[in-house]
């Protein structure tokens, strides 16, 4: 089973800002916390920057919206953890897909192979007037072809250093080999890319490529990039026809289910107070860590999913009894390894890593 | 009294001798990790140096369509590294180059506005147009854009992002556990900026970070970005190996100043220098020399074709500097070029000499010599009015910089010219920079 954590300052419940007694904003305090103590449970990756409410709830003053771009986020989390997979979001509706190319090489050389890239549409509704460029007001058709060539680009990108084209000889002096370095000479509807990149390959060949579920039409032009998917599914039956249909397009997805964990021996009472504060309405567990163990292993043995990105309602506690309480009993029952046997995150997730389209 | 001096050390992968990634203490398959980044950021903050630095490069280096054998990377992204270096060091600022030409104002102004948080006040912006033609082909664009019309975009680009930077009053944060009230939205300013580039409405969805904005780093040193600089620059990193140009450039800036109603006092230049050190006169030549032997000459004729946009591939290499033809060639050259031409045709230079010298130092100042006359020419420089400090390339990483922090800084530290330790936590406390007022940006946008 794998298991990610999405982070969030104060959690992922809108009241939860209420419960921890803690200042609005410590800065990056919470997440280099966070970061260590997911890495202590073995997870294979923490997700960043996704989004925890919408900008039109933010706006009411009510919520946490504070957000930190995710990727210096990343850069800064790279020093303090040595084994954990780290995903940054980064809203594909606005990106050059030289940048995303660029940023993630760097980031997974910096990290030793350990970088996914979250890439999804964040809609209008999160981006409005922020930036307004004629290519930014596509009907929804358009946009989704944009994100499909944008993915293919930068996965063009990555691949155009061979792993061969980095020879770094010094005896000769030859610090590239040019027969294996590649222009990729993109011409498509959205973008036109020469290339190559100027980061050589990166560690795990590509970043590992994370997906936001999407109805059921628009998966087929995902599928090829997808690595892992993240679902919200309502049920275990809904979230099984997902793994099935995401699996049927492409045998290699991971299909891993976001739930939102309130957990403890007071989790009922917890939650009830939360909710008097904020509704919400999103996919959630609540009750002790001996629970959320069986509830977790019987969506798995159902081939409901291929793991779960858990959403701690409150910071830090429902993450310390996730590492520290879950954790364990998951290892007991032999649903998860007993440390970080690999190196990079795509050797946590058992996916391959790709080889460059351009290699012989 | 002598003015104290302002330090950076300017990253790279391998060394900034374009030969120096060959050198038998560099492991070349370390040089995109974290701990070759980690190790430079260290040694910059042992030697109390203002500031880190990393550049910016937008396409690989290619004749032809093809990457040029010989010449190493340039830098690989500047904030990732940064930020990630942040982490393992507490008082050396953080400078990045990001292009104001390929990116959007909003995604630029939360990138920093993170690395300053993050770094608890210690990020710089190196504002730059993007001077490769090249950069173009990698973002769907048929052309670069044209230099005028790119600092025009430049100056509105940084005009969004400190009203961006400022759309958050101190206090706006209340966190009412018991009321309910996150943010006091009263306190949240949105701008709303409909200009020729660039249309933004909206605010951070981040507080001010603790300088307010990042300290503003600018290096082009043609007339629009002299005018550019004067208008926005606390520091210039600038390329300047010749004294006397230098100390009229400097003035230049300054006299500019006060028409865009700013201080020159408070303007920082620092051009960059590769130090080649040695215990004696001699061993420091010696040390040139082994260097200058382990640079293939493809490469710098390769790095002068690409600053002069004329290919000077089917010229002698022995011969002369064809100065006349590049002059007809009618590119726009950059001060770096002019000033390489007239060097060329006073000292009867080579093409394969001039080829060296471009690649020995990317035309930045470099210096021969032993830790005393290094600090004797840093200080000549300073004195007459040519700098305010340098930003050091060293020759490779990490030796060359292991050498400078500790037989130089100590040298600088006991003439009283360079800061025997930080007087403060943040980049603008080391360079004597105000920090902005929160308003500043906010009427400006």
């Amino acid at each position: 089973m794998h298991l990610f954590a999405s982070l969030a300052a104060h959690g992922w419940h809108p009241a939860a800002w209420r419960v921890t007694g803690r200042p609005g904003f410590e800065g990056v305090a919470p997440f280099l916390q966070a970061a260590k103590t997911a890495e202590r449970g073995g997870l294979d990756a923490v997700l960043l920057g996704l989004p925890t409410a919408s900008q039109a709830a933010r706006a009411t003053g009510k919520l946490d919206g504070l957000h930190f771009d995710p990727l210096p986020l990343a850069g800064l989390l790279i020093g303090a953890t040595r084994h954990i997979g780290l995903c940054g979001h980064w809203p594909a509706d606005v990106a050059e897909p030289f940048h995303v190319a660029r940023v993630f090489a760097t980031l997974d050389h910096l990290s030793g192979g350990r970088m996914g890239w979250i890439a999804s549409l964040g809609g209008p509704a999160e981006l409005a007037g922020r930036f307004q460029r004629a290519d930014h007001n596509l009907g929804d058709a358009d946009a989704s072809a944009r994100f499909v060539e944008l993915i293919e680009v930068a996965r063009q990108l990555w691949d155009s250093w061979e792993d061969k084209g980095f020879v770094v000889d010094q005896a000769s002096g030859t610090f590239a080999d040019p027969g294996h370095v590649h222009p990729i000479e993109h011409a498509g509807r959205f973008f036109t890319v020469r290339g190559p990149l100027n980061v050589p390959r990166p560690v795990q060949g590509q970043p590992v490529i994370i997906h936001r579920d999407v109805p059921a039409p628009a998966r087929a032009d995902l599928a090829a990039s997808a690595d892992v998917v993240l679902g919200e599914p309502a049920t275990l039956a809904e979230a099984k026809a997902a793994r099935a249909a995401w699996q049927a397009l492409s045998p290699k997805v991971r299909y891993v289910v976001r739930l939102e964990v309130v957990l403890g021996e007071t989790a009922a009472k917890r939650a009830a107070e939360l909710d008097a504060m904020a509704a919400e309405r999103r996919l959630r567990f609540v009750g002790t860590p001996e629970q959320l163990t069986a509830h977790l292993a019987e969506w798995h043995v159902a081939g409901a999913c291929d793991g779960f990105d858990i959403l701690p309602a409150v910071m830090p506690v429902d993450l310390d009894l996730l590492a520290g309480e879950v954790v364990p009993r998951l290892r007991a029952r032999g649903l998860r390894p007993d440390g970080y046997d690999g190196r990079t995150l795509r050797e946590h997730l058992a996916l391959e890593r790709p080889l460059s389209r351009f290699a012989a | 009294m002598t003015r104290q001096m302002h330090l950076g050390v300017f990253t790279y992968p391998g060394g900034h001798h374009i030969a120096g990634w060959r050198h038998g203490s560099v492991v070349p398959g370390d040089i995109l990790g974290y701990d070759y980044y980690r190790r430079t950021a260290e040694a910059a903050e042992r030697g109390k140096f203002d500031l880190v630095f990393v550049g910016d490069m937008l396409a690989a280096r290619e004749k032809d369509g093809r990457v040029i054998a010989q010449g190493a990377l340039n830098n690989i992204d500047s904030i990732s590294i940064l930020s990630a270096v942040a982490g393992a060091t507490k008082n050396v600022g953080l400078v990045a180059t990001l292009s104001t030409t390929y990116n959007e104002p909003f995604a630029i102004a939360e990138r920093f506005s993170s690395l300053d948080h993050i770094s608890g006040g210690r990020a710089g912006w190196n504002i730059i147009t993007t001077a490769n033609d090249d950069a173009a082909l990698n973002f769907s664009r048929k052309s670069h854009m044209e230099k005028t019309m790119r600092y025009q975009r430049a100056k509105e680009f940084v005009d969004i992002c400190k009203g961006l930077w400022d759309g958050w009053e101190e206090g706006a944060i209340v966190a009412d556990h018991s009321g309910g009230t996150f943010v006091d939205a009263s306190k949240v300013h949105e701008i709303d900026h409909k200009g020729q580039f660039f249309s933004v409405k909206g605010a951070l969805d981040l507080p001010r970070s603790p300088q307010g904005w990042p300290v503003m780093v600018q290096a082009g040193g043609s007339p629009a970005g002299l005018e550019f600089a004067a208008t926005v620059a606390e520091v210039i990193f600038a390329a300047q190996s010749d004294r006397e140009q230098a100390i009229k450039f400097r003035a230049a800036v300054k006299q500019r100043m006060p028409g865009h109603g700013r201080d020159p006092a408070i303007l920082k230049i620092l051009p960059g220098l590769l130090p080649i050190l040695g215990s004696t006169e001699k061993e420091a030549l010696a040390k040139e020399k082994m260097l200058n032997e382990l640079l293939h000459p493809a490469v710098g004729i390769w790095m002068l074709s690409e600053q002069m946009q004329f290919r000077l591939y089917d010229y002698p290499q022995d011969g002369p500097l064809p100065t006349k033809d590049i002059r007809a060639s009618g590119s726009a050259f950059t001060p770096r070029v002019v000033h390489l031409m007239e060097r060329a045709g006073r000292e009867g230079l080579s093409v394969r000499e001039c080829g060296i010298l471009v690649a020995a130092s990317r035309s930045h100042g470099s210096f021969v010599g032993t830790p005393e006359t290094l600090v004797d020419h840093m200080k000549l420089w300073v004195d007459e009015g040519a700098c305010d400090g340098f930003n050091i390339m060293p020759a490779w990483f990490h030796d060359e910089m292991d050498l400078f922090v500790d037989q130089v800084v100590p040298i600088l530290q006991r003439r009283g010219l360079f800061r025997r330790d930080y007087e403060g936590t943040m980049l603008r406390h080391h360079l004597g920079l105000p920090i902005p007022a929160a308003s500043a940006g906010r009427l400006a946008a």
